[in-house]
């Protein structure tokens, strides 16, 4: 069975409950990354061995602003099966087509009930969610934009111009080259 | 400069014991008038003491001066602008004036404006990777008073009242605000909210030391991991330790 992926806030998914969620329960703040619109919420399904992962992250990183790291988790697509939710095969909005058509599903006619279930069963039986750095994203957007996977004219001007150059402004990166140096010259000296 | 004629307002008398007191000197506006705005100006008036005491003033940051007499006695005056501090002996026609360095004054109105929007940010949805509203009046607010919002910000960090998700997002601001605060201060307050007492806000410290990308960081950031009790968050502390170390 396939494996689904998620963006969350890892910090709503501590595994350490505060005093006042019962043993089992959740806490409501893992529902407010579950977002549902129209009853069906975004999911992307992973290959075997998770061999799209790094793909999909970057087709996610490259729909917004600007770079920032990605929390995302990641659960067994038999845990919406047994909550009797649909994947329906739908295109994603991200400005990689080639990920947006194989691998964007839809979880959909998700009731209340159903997304608390979700929810509680994806925080009890998944890994811990994991965050892909800010620092990883500019690089794989960079290269996804080389290979031709992203489509250019549907980036973000900041975003852009993080890939182009960067998070660092030039100022700061030629601060940075002069104190390389001038390490590099006392290092020479003694 | 010479001895300016001060009285102690009514409403003030309360609330300072007989031998001192601080008040707001509107008479020496003029001679002050030289903080850049939106910067309010005060003056301070120890009098009452004996006629051989003399005050040492010492800095406790630029919001709290404390004041020890030669007798041993202390007070602790807040809010004030040093730069125009005076005691006087019992004769209260007799006070002089001490030089100091200019400390700028705490002003509640500025940071009535910043905590405000902090607490405004409570009923935003923020999304990793997209401006908010929260970010947007950040940047008008650090644009327009510059420096000291630091200061503030420093401060407001202190404050219970304004929610750990709104800190955490702002942190993840400051670490990419770089064309709007110094890199000093944005150093200085995000190493201030890694200690603190929400892991929330600790971990957007984190994610905002991740984006200054500054190997500065890295001792206090080393501090911050072995202290951190949430297992999660050290492990994330430690990547952004590793991306600063080059690694």
């Amino acid at each position: 069975m396939s494996r689904l992926l998620i963006k969350v806030r890892k910090v709503r998914w501590q595994k350490a409950l505060p005093s006042f969620v019962a043993p089992g329960d959740i806490t409501a703040d893992c529902l407010m990354d579950l977002n549902v619109t129209e009853n069906s919420m975004s999911v992307w399904e992973l290959t075997e061995n998770d061999a799209n992962l790094k793909r999909v992250l970057t087709a996610l990183a490259a729909n917004r602003e600007f770079a920032a790291s990605i929390d995302y988790l990641i659960f067994d697509a038999q845990i919406p099966a047994r909550l009797a939710l649909k994947l329906r095969h739908n295109p994603g909005n991200t400005p990689d087509k080639g990920a947006n058509e194989a691998w964007h599903r839809d979880l959909v006619e998700i009731s209340g009930r159903k997304l608390a279930g979700l929810a509680s069963d994806v925080f009890h039986r998944s890994e811990p969610p994991k965050r892909c750095s800010e620092k990883d994203i500019v690089k794989m957007l960079k290269e996804a934009v080389e290979r031709n996977e992203i489509d250019r004219s549907k980036l973000n001007d900041k975003l852009l111009r993080e890939i182009q150059s960067g998070p660092l402004s030039l100022p700061v990166r030629v601060r940075r080259m002069l104190r390389h140096l001038l390490l590099k010259i006392q290092k020479a000296w003694h | 400069m010479s001895a300016c004629p001060v009285t102690i307002p009514v409403e003030l008398g309360s609330l300072f014991p007989p031998s001192w007191g601080a008040i707001s000197n509107e008479a020496f506006e003029p001679s002050v008038d030289t903080a850049p705005k939106p910067y309010t100006k005060t003056s301070v008036l120890v009098w009452g003491l004996p006629r051989s005491s003399e005050v040492q003033p010492t800095y406790h940051g630029p919001e709290l001066v404390v004041l020890e007499a030669n007798s041993g006695e202390t007070r602790y005056i807040e809010d004030i602008d040093p730069r125009s501090l005076f005691f006087a002996s019992e004769e209260k026609s007799i006070s002089r004036r001490i030089e100091m360095p200019v400390v700028r004054i705490r002003d509640r109105a500025t940071e009535q404006k910043f905590k405000l929007v902090m607490q405004r940010g409570k009923e935003e949805q923020f999304e990793d990777g997209m401006e908010s509203r929260l970010s947007k009046d950040l940047e008008i607010l650090v644009k327009g008073f510059g420096p000291d919002s630091k200061d503030i910000l420093s401060r407001l960090l202190e404050d219970e009242s304004i929610s750990s998700l709104v800190w955490a997002e702002a942190m993840r601001w400051i670490g990419r605000a770089e064309e709007f605060m110094s890199r000093s201060s944005r150093l200085s307050l995000l190493k201030q909210a890694l200690s603190s007492d929400s892991f929330v806000v600790r971990d957007g410290a984190a994610l905002g030391l991740a984006s200054m990308d500054d190997p500065d960081a890295i001792p206090f950031l080393e501090r911050a991991v072995a202290s951190e009790t949430v297992n999660e968050l050290r492990a994330d502390m430690r990547q952004v330790l590793e991306q600063l170390r080059g690694r």
